[in-house]
């Protein structure tokens, strides 16, 4: 068999290609000479501290008050993560407050409440499992355009007979539709910004 | 030296006779490649108006010349005529060098009826610019589904993947004008950035058998090519206009080609295109609009020596996402699975809103090549590309204006390429490549990157070889080294980092910790909440190929083929870390991932009679170390956005085979039945589980009817029948319990069978002088029938498009 391949007949076409080769290895070894450090990135709405908490309208010194705090800001609920100070007493109606921090910064005020549209785009939702609660919304809660209150100030209600269970809150954005009507609030929606639960107690 | 002899001899009677016109001509006809002689070659004098053929030594003779100009025009079956003009003033002897394999050049071949295929024994599909020009509306990936085995991996009906025999994304490499596109293609919503108005001729090979291409395509490759030049001067183009009922979309595109008889030539091309929200049989699939732009220029020169290409395209695509698609945890995408209808429903029009794909490609390529004598052609190419990809989600306080994704990704590529085509025996081809990527992801998103900044380097050398041993018989082979080093900056979640073992693994490549919003240098701090790390990983990977071709008799063939693929990790596969919105689930990469090893073995049989045709295409595909992105161990991980599914990136060893089969009937001189059909497996062979998206069995038949006499009428009918995938991986089903609630399954199984009929008439008419108006009238999905197709990504929360009237104009001049 005639092999013939490296057979390069004329002096130009050797040349030609030692310069061509010559240039690529000059090419493939230019280095990245530009190791400027990136710049590192939070999410900037990132949810990383919930804080909801109730106070008893008749004893301001009754609270219960529910935590999370994305201490190290991989947006897990981390087992550590959840505190829940306080039980409810039966019978008593409580005031509750949302807070929402993005680390330092007021998230609930700053990404929702401050226009009107961010209202409109959000509605909290809440569940009692296994505790006996009835809820309203507070007359001081924001107000979305369909008239639904958003959910950041609500009223709470206790039953009369001992229980443990699991108070939830979930965040719903940009929901088609949803009511207040029954105060936990329902949404139609499938992109929930916040969904967690805690473990609490009425004694 | 007899004739040498003899023209002597000749020569001398004449002086002796010296008269006027008594001059003798003497020409030798050779073979540029290799220097043989051309025999029975037609030479024709117009002056004289005689013809002469060159002897077995090449040669012939014009006697009886007058002084003066001497014109010539010499012509050989398979060479390209030559026009030659000889000053006589004394008896002349000239050597005439001819380009005598004409298929070579990039010209039409008589062999092959006008189809060049890139590969002898692989198995290859081409579609023609006739079969293109009526995907005019659509994208790259709905065109390639024209080839048996080709199926697509889609997100809504507008971002369409190719999948080639089971695999997609970074194991399929597509060619776009010589150039290897470089448009993120790691991402399984992000489709080729290609207009398909600048493609004339589409090869697909199935396989990594094109080792000139790259050495990694285990899929295979798309090879996309604009028109040839031709020399000729000529004006000539294009233009399509197209509209559609579903979506009320509408195109144009129009290209326009100037060429000279001196080889320069020129094209320019622009399309647009824009639709408006889809319509499922039932209901409006809100945000599906998309708004398409392109331009291509070529220019250059082309003759048979030398030449020379530069090229530039440009393509815009801003595509809509279906809006109920926008999930938040799996409890939201067990919501939308039991919908009976989606939770967006109106219609926005032509408006595109978030979430939705703004990408933008531009491509400029400079080549020139040359021949050299007894040798063969030289390439050398360098191309840049430019891939801005934005993603726009659903955010809050105005910063939907802001891309979610910012990632720019820039590609240098250098090649030089030599064909040693001096034996037509025996070819040669080999070549080099060197390539330095770069991508850069813009931090200004506000969301931690999906990609890293990252470098990359890619340094190829290459050898293909074809032999043809007999007449019937054709042997290719090809090997192929790669060095790929991966150079990237990236920050880690300390938790992650942890997590993954890398604290232990590799802490050396710690370059930074992240402490309250700052980078500090060179330190590993303990209050750090990310880590900034350099990894740099180099990767050699060899492939190779071997095939047989060989004819059993006139109308039949039998191919055989080995293939070894080797494919280095792509970004995402080592670096994704972090939340999958539309897949609702959280995705692993591993920097311990290393490189997969592909092997397959092919047999292919075809049967080509005038009325009927056979191709049977069978493969068998080992691939060791694959990588594969599977439910992790971690299950179900609480975040404060809901529960997700944790998915990792692992790699276990996988078999695919399958098999693809087209026939063609010729009933009568104007009813032709046409069937194609792939069935195709794939499994986990670790895990002992099927793979997930493999295609189910397809099968499409059609009968068409064609009358040349009613000016090229032609209509015809289509079933598509596509089986339900009834080897899913069922373990990747989730179940989620919920404190005090029952459990949410979340079952992603697929979806069933459908079935849907497709109809097209078209005629061509005659316009103007040398212009021709060809009118096409089409309905997909002609009973509108509600389906969902198991490869689209967002079955899970709509249906498919249902009917589509579509009707285009395409006048050729």
């Amino acid at each position: 068999m005639k092999i013939n391949f490296l057979n390069f007949k004329t002096m130009k076409t050797t040349k030609f290609y030692a310069s061509a080769f010559l240039g690529l290895i000059l090419l493939a070894s230019c280095s990245s000479d530009d190791d400027s450090t990136p710049a590192p990135v939070e999410e900037e709405e990132a949810i990383t501290s919930i804080v909801l908490t109730f106070t008893n309208q008749a004893d301001a010194t009754d609270t219960v008050v529910l935590t999370w705090d994305d201490a190290n800001l991989d947006e897990v609920i981390d087992a550590g993560e959840k505190t829940v100070t306080g039980e409810f007493n039966t019978g008593e109606v409580y005031n509750a407050s949302l807070d929402l921090f993005n680390i330092d910064r007021d998230f609930l005020e700053e990404d929702i409440t401050s226009e009107q549209a961010g209202i409109d785009a959000h509605f909290f939702v809440y569940g009692a499992t296994s505790v006996e609660f009835t809820m309203e919304r507070a007359d001081d809660d924001f107000t979305r355009s369909d008239n639904n209150k958003l959910g950041v100030n609500t009223v709470w209600a206790a039953g009369t007979t001992a229980s443990t269970g699991d108070i939830s809150i979930q965040l719903f954005h940009e929901s088609p539709s949803v009511s207040d009507a029954d105060g936990f609030g329902t949404a139609e929606g499938t992109d929930t910004d916040i969904d967690i639960s805690f473990g609490v107690e009425i004694e | 030296m007899k004739n040498l002899l003899i023209f002597l001899a000749l020569t001398i009677s004449y002086i002796v006779n010296s008269q006027e016109c008594t001059y003798t001509f003497l020409g030798e006809i050779s073979d540029f490649h290799d220097g043989t002689p051309i025999n029975q070659a037609t030479i024709y004098s117009k002056s004289l108006d005689k013809y002469y053929v060159s002897d077995s030594h090449g040669k012939f003779k014009v006697e009886d010349l007058c002084k003066g100009i001497l014109d010539l025009v010499v012509s050989h079956v398979a060479c390209e005529t030559k026009k030659i003009s000889i000053v006589i003033d004394a008896d002349t002897y000239k050597s005439i060098i001819m380009e005598h394999h004409i298929q070579d050049l990039g010209e039409v071949s008589i062999k092959s009826f006008g189809i060049n295929k890139e590969t002898k024994t692989g198995q290859e599909s081409i579609i023609k610019s006739d079969v293109i020009n009526k995907y005019s509306a659509m994208s790259l990936g709905d065109v390639l589904k024209e080839v048996q085995g080709v199926s697509s991996l889609n997100t809504g009906s507008t971002i369409v993947k190719p999948i080639i025999n089971g695999l997609h994304s970074s194991r399929i490499l597509i060619m776009n004008n010589g150039v290897r596109q470089q448009d993120q293609e790691w991402g399984i919503e992000h489709a080729p950035n290609i207009d398909i108005n600048t493609a004339s001729q589409i090869s697909v090979i199935k396989g990594s058998g094109a080792l000139a291409y790259g050495g990694d395509a285990i899929g295979g490759v798309v090879v996309i090519n604009p028109n040839r030049v031709i020399n000729k001067d000529t004006v000539y183009g294009r233009t399509i206009i197209g509209g559609q009922t579903n979506g009320s979309g509408y195109n144009i595109t129009s290209t326009i080609n100037k060429n000279y008889k001196s080889g320069w030539f020129g094209q320019v091309q622009g399309s647009y295109k824009i639709n408006g929200d889809f319509k499922a049989p039932d209901y409006y699939l809100t945000n599906t609009g998309l708004n398409s732009k392109g331009i291509s220029a070529r220019f250059g020169k082309n003759k048979f020596e030398s030449g020379f290409e530069l090229y530039y395209s440009y393509f815009d695509n801003e595509i809509g996402i279906l809006k109920s698609a926008h999930i938040g945890n799996i409890k939201n995408l067990a919501t939308a699975l039991n919908a009976p209808v989606p939770l967006f429903t109106d219609d926005l029009g032509y408006d595109i809103i978030e979430p939705k794909q703004e990408v933008e490609h531009n491509l400029f390529k400079a080549s020139y090549y040359k021949r050299f004598k007894n040798f063969g052609k030289v390439d050398i190419q360098y191309d840049y590309q430019n891939n801005q990809r934005f993603e726009f989600d659903i955010r809050r306080g105005g910063r939907s204006e802001k891309p979610a994704v910012d990632l720019k990704l820039q590609t240098h590529t250098v090649s030089v390429n030599a064909k040693i085509d001096n034996n037509q025996e025996q070819k040669h081809n080999f070549g080099l490549l060197a390539r330095y990527q770069n991508n850069f992801a813009n931090p200004d998103t506000g969301i931690r990157r999906l990609i890293p900044d990252c470098d990359k380097y890619d340094f190829g050398i290459y050898t293909t070889n074809e032999w043809s041993i007999k007449d019937n018989l054709i042997v290719d082979s090809g090997l192929r080294y790669d060095f790929s080093r991966i150079d990237a900056l990236k920050f880690y979640r300390v938790s992650a980092w942890e997590n993954q073992g890398y604290d232990e693994d590799f802490r050396d490549i710690i370059v930074g910790s992240v402490v309250a919003g700052e980078v500090i240098n060179d330190v590993i701090n303990t209050n750090a909440s990310q880590y900034l790390t350099n990894p740099i990983f180099d990767f050699h990977n060899i492939s190779a190929s071997i095939g047989i071709k060989y004819d059993l008799n006139d109308n039949q063939h039998l191919s055989l083929g080995y293939n070894l693929a080797s494919r280095a990790p792509n970004a995402s596969e080592m670096f994704s870390d972090g939340l999958h919105h539309s897949a609702a689930r959280i995705e692993t990469g591993d920097i311990r991932i290393d490189s997969e090893h592909s092997h397959r073995i092919s047999a292919t049989y075809a049967y080509n009679a005038s009325k009927f045709n056979l191709q049977v295409e069978s493969y068998y595909n080992t691939i060791n170390d694959f990588i594969n992105l599977i439910p992790s161990s971690d299950g179900i991980i609480p975040l404060i956005r809901g529960p997700f599914p944790s998915w990792e990136y692992t790699q276990t060893n996988a078999s695919i085979f399958g098999l693809d089969v087209t026939t063609n009937y010729q009933i009568t001189e104007n009813l032709n039945a046409n069937h194609k059909s792939s069935f195709i497996k794939g499994y986990d062979k670790k895990a002992d589980l099927p793979l997930i998206d493999i295609p189910p069995f397809i099968t499409t038949n059609s009968i068409s009817y064609t009358n040349s006499k009613w000016h090229n009428f032609n209509a015809s009918l289509q079933s598509e029948w596509v089986f339900k995938q009834n080897e899913f991986p069922n373990e990747y089903n989730y179940t989620v319990a919920i404190a005090n609630e029952d459990d949410i399954n979340v079952d992603l199984s697929p979806p069933p069978a459908y079935h849907l009929m497709h109809i097209q008439g078209e005629l061509t008419l005659p316009v103007f002088k040398q212009s021709n108006l060809n009118i096409r009238l089409s309905v997909d999905n002609v009973f509108n029938t509600k389906y969902r197709n198991y490869l689209n990504r967002l079955r899970f929360f709509a249906d498919e498009m249902g009917r589509n009237i579509k009707l285009q104009l395409q006048l050729n001049y």
